[in-house]
């Protein structure tokens, strides 16, 4: 068993993730508003205001999506899937996704119960 | 290891300068930074940090403040200090004036250098013990000694 985390850097992409989540088949995730720390800082802390110029093109804020996988094929469908919609996470500023492993949970959708 | 003492030199801390405002004070800091050979405009380097200043304040609050710039002017990155009985106002959010100022400067592709300098700063700054003893350093030898301490 995996936590999933994404964070999706284009708002915009949203609704064609989750598609991609459903479609890989993740049966629930959880969606939280993101900020990055450079716009954090350049744009609420005054000592880093004079480092905006370097935010130009970053986007001020992002989602970041956090499922529990238990099949593992899973996590390697929705890459695929995420990489055609974002155009590839190994370009900058599309978004960071990774996994770590979870020893222990409760409240998870029953597997039987999983799309 | 990055250090913010070794980016200073007795020659670039200055203690009670005869400063009285934000504009002269750093004009001497400025000016004691030429010592190091690493500033091709002084004045250059004066409006840069001027109009950084003009974005937002660099008063950190708690008589600290933090002036900095990316310049042409300057090789390298280097940093003046100040510590000053009278206090100089740097628009704090406290209001309080700064008695204990570092001043940052270095070219534009110094950005990442910059900004570890400048979190490095604050976070040293954030330790009250540690900033009432820097603002009662008497000479550049003691100031250099305490922030040496602290990063060794």
């Amino acid at each position: 068993m995996k936590l999933l985390v994404f964070v999706l850097n284009n708002e915009e992409f949203l609704e064609e993730v989750l598609e991609a989540y459903v479609e890989a088949g993740v049966a629930g995730a959880t969606i939280l508003d993101s900020e990055g720390m450079g716009r954090f800082l350049a744009y609420e802390v005054p000592l880093f205001a004079g480092f905006k110029e370097f935010m130009k093109g970053n986007r001020p804020y992002n989602k970041t999506i956090i499922s529990v996988i238990r099949d593992e094929g899973v996590t390697e469908k929705l890459k695929k899937l995420i990489d055609n919609i974002v155009g590839g996470l190994d370009n900058p500023g599309t978004g960071i996704m990774f996994t770590v492993p979870v020893d222990w949970a409760s409240g998870l959708v029953p597997e039987e119960e999983e799309i | 290891m990055l250090t913010i003492h070794s980016l200073l030199t007795p020659e670039t801390v200055l203690i009670n300068p005869e400063a009285e405002d934000k504009a002269m004070l750093v004009k001497m800091m400025i000016a004691a930074l030429g010592s190091c050979g690493k500033v091709t405009d002084l004045e250059k380097l004066y409006l840069d940090v001027m109009t950084r200043e003009d974005l937002s304040s660099t008063g950190l609050g708690y008589g600290c403040a933090v002036p900095h710039a990316h310049s042409d002017a300057v090789t390298d990155t280097v940093i003046a200090a100040v510590v000053t009985d009278q206090g100089i106002d740097f628009n704090s959010p406290d209001g309080d004036p700064a008695r204990l100022i570092f001043l940052i400067v270095g070219p534009k592709h110094h950005t990442r250098l910059h900004l570890k300098l400048l979190s490095k700063m604050a976070r040293f700054l954030h330790d009250q013990d540690f900033r009432e003893n820097l603002k009662q350093a008497r000479t550049p030898g003691d100031f250099l000694n305490l922030l040496t301490e602290r990063e060794d």
